[in-house]
């Protein structure tokens, strides 16, 4: 499956210089690309929802690695030099008025916070005097490592890819009308013409494919006292 | 085990203060300090509205903040307009099923974040078409199972009448791949366990 899914992906990418950008799979040229591979960096789908198990609680997941192949799933693996960001913002002004990070350090995640950043924005600094918790990653194969401190319950491991969606089927739409448009873009896929509708059904692009997961879920009291608030995840690099 | 380097780091420094400067107040190991290399808040947003983008417009993309929204809202515009004049909508007068022109939709989705409301159960798109309250229903939180492409489908070519939708619209709001390919467990983490 992850033999047939590269090929078409490098068809893809080969015939139109475009990269793989499902959901946001592989879209950030700077973390991964196809013919690099994806990092720890790359994040693949971002979640935010209330706790299936505890409507009290609320959880983030983010995913990177996309695409990752059972069989190179034992040896993904996450990065010293990257923390994970949940930003929440609770008023309503896109700045974040708080963060949860996590990091992975040889092995072990930590997770801090929720606590107002030191600073706002692209920069940040790990916030080690926040409240935190451990927990070791999960191997592949293993039961799941949890831990749980300080309210929050964080996990770190691979995991199956939760998204999914006829990723090529949309690809040969779309780029049908980026021809028209006069754009370069792939040939049609059935070499005649582009796709004008999806398939019914549709292939899952994603289906037998891993990722690495951070998950972390905690009392909704602790992402401040607005009903509303939003919120986004980042990738960032030690500097 | 959290932070060994700064216990080991912080035991070194107390060791040699120590020895050194018996007044020596207790000193913090400067925290590391990081930075953005990519970003997300809605699903698909980098892959549809920067399809074709070249590297430099998807890393741009990756690497801005939501304050003051994370693309040019006319850039978001340009391609709803286009993908729908290609299919034959008239995209100055198209609405969709929130009754946002694309103007408006584009407005909202340049600024890249997942809104939540802590006191309704999480979806991101409308269970019923004929009740839709924004940030409530409709775009609140991102859950597991969410079909995430349908509805970012749906608001992209359905207009806000799915009753008059001609064929063409039909085959292009439901990429007819409607769950995950396993099943997401009740309890922590929820996620399946990898392939």
């Amino acid at each position: 499956m992850k033999k047939l899914i590269f090929a078409g992906v490098i068809l893809v990418a080969g015939a139109t210089g475009l990269y793989l950008t499902a959901a946001d799979h592989i879209d950030a040229p700077a973390v991964g690309t196809l013919s690099e591979g994806s990092t720890a960096a790359d994040i693949t789908d971002y979640y935010a929802f209330e706790s299936p198990s505890n409507a009290d609680n609320y959880v983030f997941v983010v995913n990177v690695l996309g695409l990752t192949a059972p069989g190179a799933t034992a040896q993904a693996s996450f990065d010293n030099d990257i923390m994970y960001e949940f930003n929440i913002d609770n008023n309503a002004d896109n700045v974040e008025d708080l963060v949860i990070q996590a990091v992975v350090e040889n092995g072990v995640l930590t997770v801090y916070g929720p606590t107002a950043p030191t600073s706002t924005g692209l920069q940040s600094t790990l916030e080690i005097g926040a409240s935190n918790v451990s927990t070791n990653v999960t191997a592949y194969g293993s039961t799941p490592s949890i831990g749980e401190a300080n309210g929050m319950t964080v996990f770190a491991g691979p995991r199956d890819d939760p998204f999914y969606m006829d990723f090529f089927k949309f690809v040969d739409i779309v780029n049908g009308a980026g021809d028209a448009l006069g754009l370069e873009v792939a040939e049609p896929a059935n070499g005649s013409e582009y796709a004008t509708s999806f398939d019914d059904p549709g292939a899952d692009t994603f289906a037998g494919t891993n990722v690495l997961s951070v998950v972390v879920e905690l009392p909704k009291s602790m992402l401040g006292t607005s009903t509303t608030f939003s919120s986004w995840v980042e990738s960032k690099a030690k500097q | 085990m959290k932070s060994l380097k700064y216990i080991l780091f912080g035991l070194s420094f107390a060791a040699l203060t120590a020895c050194g400067d018996d007044d020596n107040d207790a000193v913090q190991p400067e925290p590391a300090t990081y930075s953005t290399m990519d970003q997300m808040g809605r699903p698909a947003i980098n892959t549809v509205f920067n399809y074709f983008g070249d590297a430099a417009t998807k890393n741009g993309y990756n690497q801005s903040t939501p304050q003051g929204g994370n693309a040019a809202t006319a850039d978001f515009e340009f391609i709803l307009d286009n993908l729908q004049a290609y299919i034959g909508l008239d995209p100055d007068t198209y609405t969709n099923v929130l009754g946002l022109d694309n103007t408006t939709t584009a407005s909202v989705l340049t600024v890249d974040v997942l809104m939540s409301n802590k006191d309704l159960a999480t979806t991101y798109g409308p269970s019923n078409l004929n009740d839709i309250r924004l940030g409530e229903n409709v775009l609140n939180g991102r859950g597991l199972s969410d079909d995430v492409v349908d509805v970012t489908l749906i608001l992209a070519f359905a207009g806000d009448d799915l009753s008059a939708m001609n064929a063409t619209q039909m085959g292009l709001i439901a990429d007819n791949v409607n769950g995950n390919d396993k099943s997401f467990a009740g309890t922590f983490p929820y996620l399946a366990a990898p392939h």
